[in-house]
């Protein structure tokens, strides 16, 4: 019954280059359940590949996705990108000195945006880049100004979060996440606290980095998003991958009746 | 009855009430940052060290306190100046309320933003600085100066071992006088003449921090 799926996965392995993003059974339990939120899951994402995870809520595609920047410590399993491994054991976690060279790596954007919001669109995005990477502070606003030009919000520079729309503020924040020259993006559902048009304006900006080569991982339910531009579509359910393949395979011709479930309930709006 | 005629009196007074109420304030402000700390710790020592001191602070009239380091240090072999003791118990004292008041300002900015910062790679105390503390600030600066008024108060419990500060003064001459009334009605107009008004501006700033998301524009 698994046949389909594996298949799948290896023909795109093969498609993409090396593994650059590696996932290795990545377990998350919380304390008092008693299903796993992540249930092993092994991924492995290419260098500029665009990979979007679709899926139920509460199927742990978030909690997944915040394990590969350990945001969320997963239970046990390896995460390697670019070159830099972590390994969790139940009761045995990396260093923060490890983390913060993984998370150098990786940038992620937020479903709330989470700026901060007692500093400027610019110093939101200048402050990691002082204070993580010794940046000085005139080449960190230049490189600000460039990336709010980028995202199509050069006159916001000066403007608190709060002055700015939903769509603005989600923009902002790819910005800051760039701001690191990242080696990979993490999306969690960066459009779900946004209404329709201000969310066009985010996947915009999403799809242009996506051309520009970005490795992406995407958590959404932003279906024509993820058929147009991702490379893989990824379907969870319950803390597992049920299935997963180039976006027209897993969309339109789904194998899992739970698969097919799913996307019959979000296609058609 | 004139009620002007012992200010100049009590004006004497006022230097050790504004004296008292400020250093004692900014002890309290200062040593409540590193008990909040204590207080917040992952590490369950520190975490129980942190409430103890804030628990045992609190649990003790600061009437009790003043006595206890005034008369009792001194049978231990450590003598002390009254003013010191006044200013030491009460800024004590009041940071042990202080650590609540953070912890609630701590508590009250969201984990998104600790996340935000952790994802960008930020250290711990970067993080703290430049991140949480700015916006803890926010919630914690309205309930702040409602305790500045409290010390201000409080600080006349410093006149029972003897430091000579506006009610000291009112009551030396108050009790002896004919117009005790006047005298201490002329200490009380003393005691509001400051709280009022920092009274007005922590409303001020309550209204303002209060519109949450609005007050950042």
């Amino acid at each position: 019954m698994s046949q389909p799926e594996n298949m799948r996965s290896d023909d795109q392995m093969g498609a993409a280059s090396s593994a650059f993003v590696h996932a290795e059974d990545i377990r998350v339990e919380f304390p008092g359940s008693n299903a796993p939120a992540v249930d092993g899951i092994t991924m492995s994402v290419g260098q500029g590949e665009v990979v979007a995870i679709i899926g139920p809520s509460g199927s742990g595609k978030s909690t997944f996705l915040r394990c590969l920047n350990h945001l969320q410590p997963p239970t046990s399993g390896v995460v390697s990108i670019d070159g830099v491994s972590i390994v969790d054991r139940p009761g045995q976690h990396p260093k923060a000195s490890e983390l913060a060279l993984l998370r150098r790596k990786v940038g992620m954007v937020f479903q709330n945006f989470n700026l901060f919001p007692h500093l400027s669109a610019l110093q939101n995005i200048t402050l990691a880049q002082v204070h993580a990477l010794g940046v000085d502070k005139k080449m960190a606003n230049d490189r600000a100004a460039e990336l709010l030009a980028t995202v199509g919000l050069a006159d916001r520079a000066n403007h608190r979060p709060a002055q700015c729309s939903g769509g603005q503020q989600q923009r902002i924040a790819i910005a800051r996440a760039l701001a690191l020259d990242p080696k990979v993006v993490l999306f969690d559902e960066p459009t779900s606290a946004l209404d329709p048009e201000l969310g066009a304006e985010v996947l915009s900006v999403m799809r242009n980095l996506a051309t520009s080569g970005m490795t992406m991982i995407v958590v959404t339910h932003e279906m024509r998003f993820a058929e147009q531009v991702a490379d893989r579509v990824v379907f969870m359910d319950k803390g597992a991958i049920v299935e997963q393949g180039a976006p027209a395979e897993v969309l339109r011709a789904a194998q899992h009746e739970r698969t097919q479930k799913f996307l019959s309930a979000v296609m058609d709006r | 009855m004139n009620v002007f005629q012992y200010w100049p009196v009590l004006a004497e007074g006022l230097k050790y009430t504004l004296a008292v109420t400020l250093v004692a304030f900014v002890i309290a402000t200062v040593l409540a940052v590193p008990v909040t700390g204590l207080r917040v710790s992952r590490v369950r020592v520190l975490r129980f060290a942190g409430t103890s001191f804030v628990e045992v602070l609190r649990g003790v009239p600061p009437l009790t306190w003043l006595f206890l380091a005034y008369f009792g240090l001194p049978a231990a072999g450590w003598s002390i100046e009254p003013l010191t003791a006044g200013i030491l118990v009460l800024g004590v004292v009041y940071s042990s309320y202080l650590v609540e008041v953070y912890r609630a300002g701590l508590r009250a900015v969201p984990d998104g933003q600790r996340e935000a910062a952790h994802s960008l790679g930020l250290g711990r105390r970067v993080t703290y600085v430049r991140v949480i503390a700015p916006q803890a600030l926010r919630t914690i600066l309205p309930p702040a100066v409602a305790y500045l008024i409290a010390l201000l108060k409080d600080s006349a419990l410093v006149s029972t071992i003897g430091v000579l500060d506006v009610t000291a003064q009112a009551l030396s001459i108050g009790q002896s006088s004919p117009n005790s009334l006047a005298v201490f009605v002329s200490a009380a107009l003393l005691y509001l003449a400051f709280s009022v008004p920092i009274g007005a501006l922590a409303r001020q700033l309550d209204v303002r921090l209060r519109h949450g998301q609005k007050a950042w524009a």
